[in-house]
């Protein structure tokens, strides 16, 4: 929406406002005044006509009295006056046709009038032509001829008509005026009015912003009392500032100075820079940065103070090297702002002396340039161990599958020829040759765990618990056997593996079962980085001695006559537990049953 | 009953030897070829010469480690041959590698058997290789 717009009352507005006012009423005044003149000039006018219309009936009259009065007296001085008034009388006659010019119904009459006029006075001339001559009776009857003419009484007649005509004119003219003059005076009162209205506006317009003024000079006033207020406390607080200023300066760990930055001289050096540097604060003025810099990095050093100069801000730089007095060379990292010192553009530098950092960071990029190279060389060694593992076991089994195979063969083709001796020697072979291929198998499978066979993922070891029970049930039942599983978590590792340890597990526990059925619990509890599990049998146990010896490869505690096993279980176990980053141990008396313990983590 | 005729492709003589025992036990009627390697056992199915008058096999026992290319080489040229990948191949290898395991399927083996190394087992499991895919299978004849 358009916003409507107004035209707001300015006193200069308001003021060329009134001015055009008074202007327009001066001007209305004074065309009133050249009206009333105009109409003065018309009265007069008017007055005129009526006095000549008056002086032509005055002078018509006289002269018909004075021929008249010759025609009844004979006294010819009744007829001296005649010419003079006959000449009079035309003259009259044309001022009042001039003075009529303007009206052409008057003029029409005024001809008629002198029409009249000029034969009464050829009437009257006749009469006293014909009076002179003696005939009287004529000149009578030329005058009432005159009479029966009504010249005279025609002449009155038209003369009143001039002067009704002249008064109805003058009238007229009067009352147009009249109404002009009141209508003018309705415009003059209007202006009147809208001049006092404007000014009362401009007034009272101008005394607002008077007062609007006040008012902001007031809050003008105010406000620079509060900047005072302000600018003299933060006056005090930046006193204060400064002293804290100056005491991190001085006192700070790290060395600062202050140079200046045309001549590169130490301005300020602090506490930290005269130890540090070793040059005492005297030395330091009498120097300039360039003196504490190896001669190589002087170009350098120059190429920067000219980018500086031109640039300003702030710098941070952690390429440069500094000499201590004692010839010390270190590496450092400098920030340096602009500041102002005195009347001189300087600037403040800190410095981080990172000589160390940066030998400790060379040696720990070193440090892991070799271990990168370690572990390559560690997952090659692995790739080539399985690959070792895997022909191993292959290519070992076909011999081995030979020698067993070809033995039977032997004792089943030539039954009844060989002897129980060559029997049982052939028994032994193939017993061996059996042990000898699940040496192998467990061989391959402890070679196998860590290298990155099957991946991490969340496996539920309730669902590998159930698993695990399931292949022991028919061993359990024919053991009379039992296992308790508690409440098992979820946790992170290779569901494969998982399964894999804890059937090793529980496959021992129920191995090494003594005179009592065996009895196995599983359980799990929450520990600070993970879970930890147990399996707890009631077995023949375990002496503290080979509690470390178990987790070993081939290490048996057993004649095999008495529990098979290859010796590879419990170090496959370990190679598990210690895969998901945990550890495995085992609490156990002998004859009291053992109990397993492991840790999974959680969290790395 | 007709006569079966069985392909083993091994390179051990022991193995050859052990499985043609087992299989003279069996009740079926059977003659036996032996190619020693994956390359001949090819030229021995596409009768290149010298094996132009052999005729087809109606089962392969194939061995993976053989020499010259080896047997999940062979499975495949042999899957991907339209004359040849209606033939039942039964991978019959020393190996229970799970690599070697997945990579026969993969290949489309009919099936895979690790060699036991038990005799009476392994003579029981050629035996039931027999039976099963001779006897009991039903397969396409072979032109």
């Amino acid at each position: 929406m358009k916003e409507k717009q107004t035209i707001e009352i300015t006193p200069v507005r308001g003021l060329i406002a009134v001015t055009i006012c008074v202007l327009a009423f001066v001007l209305i005044s004074f065309w009133q005044n050249r009206r009333v003149e105009d109409t003065t000039a018309l009265v007069r006018h008017t007055n005129q006509v009526l006095r000549v219309v008056e002086d032509v009936l005055d002078l018509n009259l006289r002269h018909e009295l004075g021929v008249k009065s010759f025609l009844l007296t004979g006294v010819s001085t009744s007829l001296d006056s005649s010419a003079e008034l006959t000449s009079r009388l035309h003259k009259r006659l044309a001022d009042i046709k001039q003075l009529t010019s303007d009206n052409p119904i008057q003029q029409r009459r005024i001809d008629t009038l002198i029409q009249y006029a000029d034969a009464n006075q050829a009437l009257l001339d006749s009469a006293i032509l014909l009076s002179q001559r003696g005939d009287i009776t004529g000149a009578g009857r030329m005058i009432s001829k005159d009479a029966a003419a009504g010249y005279s009484y025609q002449i009155e007649q038209l003369a009143d008509r001039l002067r009704t005509e002249e008064s109805r004119l003058l009238d007229a003219r009067r009352q147009d005026n009249r109404l002009r003059a009141s209508e003018l005076q309705y415009v003059l009162w209007g202006l009147i009015a809208a001049t006092i209205l404007l000014v009362f506006i401009v007034v009272r317009k101008i005394r607002a912003d008077m007062a609007q003024e006040r008012r902001l000079k007031t809050q003008l006033n105010q406000f620079n009392k509060a900047l005072e207020e302000t600018v003299r406390s933060q006056t005090s607080v930046l006193t204060a500032s400064e002293e804290k200023y100056r005491a991190l300066f001085f006192k700070s760990p790290l060395p600062k100075w202050i140079y200046d930055q045309n001549t590169l001289q130490f301005l300020e050096v602090n506490e930290a820079a005269i130890q540090h540097y070793g040059y005492s604060q005297d030395e330091f003025k009498n120097m300039t940065i360039r003196d504490i810099r190896p001669s190589e990095d002087i170009p350098r050093l120059m190429e920067d103070v000219e980018d500086i100069r031109s640039s300003g801000g702030t710098y941070v730089d952690n390429n440069w090297r500094h000499i201590k007095k004692n010839g010390e060379i270190i590496d450092v990292e400098l920030t340096a702002h602009a500041i102002e010192y005195g009347q001189r553009k300087a600037r403040m530098v800190i410095v981080n002396d990172i000589t160390e950092r940066r030998r400790s960071d060379e040696l720990l990029k070193r440090l892991n340039v070799d271990l990168q190279k370690r572990a390559t060389e560690l997952a090659a060694s692995n790739a080539e161990l399985e690959r070792f593992a895997y022909i191993a076991s292959h290519d070992l089994q076909e011999p081995l599958r030979m020698v067993s195979s070809f033995l039977q063969l032997l004792q089943k083709k030539y039954y009844g020829s060989l002897d129980e001796k060559a029997n049982q020697y052939i028994r032994y072979a193939v017993d061996g040759s059996e042990r000898m291929k699940a040496l192998i198998l467990d061989l391959l499978e402890y070679s196998r765990v860590g290298t990155g066979r099957g991946t991490f993922g969340s496996v539920s070891m309730c669902e590998v618990m159930n698993g695990v029970s399931d292949i022991f049930n028919d061993k359990i039942a024919a053991s009379r056997g039992r296992i308790d599983i508690g409440e098992m978590p979820v946790v992170m590792g290779d569901k494969v593996q998982l399964t894999q340890l804890m059937q090793n597990l529980i496959s021992n526990a129920l191995k090494y079962h003594g005179e009592d059925p065996p009895h196995v619990r599983v359980m799990a509890k929450e520990v600070s980085r993970g879970w930890q599990f147990s399996v707890k049998d009631n077995g023949i146990g375990i002496d503290s001695q080979f509690f470390d010896k178990i987790f070993i490869i081939f290490q048996r505690l057993h004649n095999k006559s008495d529990y098979s096993g290859t010796g590879i279980g419990l170090a496959i176990c370990k190679k598990i537990v210690e895969r998901h980053g945990g550890r495995i141990w085992v609490e156990s008396t002998s004859g009291a049953g053992s109990t397993f313990h492991f840790t999974i983590v959680t969290q790395s | 009953m007709q006569e079966i005729h069985i392909l083993l492709v091994d390179d051990n003589e022991g193995d050859i030897l052990l499985t043609k025992e087992a299989l003279e036990e069996a009740r079926i009627v059977n003659r036996i070829s032996v190619a020693y390697d994956g390359v001949q056992a090819l030229s021995f199915l596409k009768k290149d010469p010298p094996f132009i008058h052999e005729e087809s096999p109606d089962l392969i026992l194939l061995d993976i480690n053989l020499p010259r290319m080896d047997g999940t080489e062979l499975l495949s040229i042999i899957k991907r041959d339209p004359d040849l990948r209606r033939i039942p191949v039964i991978m019959l290898t020393t190996s229970s590698s799970e690599r070697d395991i997945l990579t026969s399927y993969d290949n489309h083996a009919n099936c895979y058997i690790t060699k036991p190394v038990d005799l009476e087992r392994f003579m029981d499991v050629v035996r039931t290789i027999e039976d099963f895919w001779i006897s009991i299978v039903k397969l396409p004849k072979i032109a």
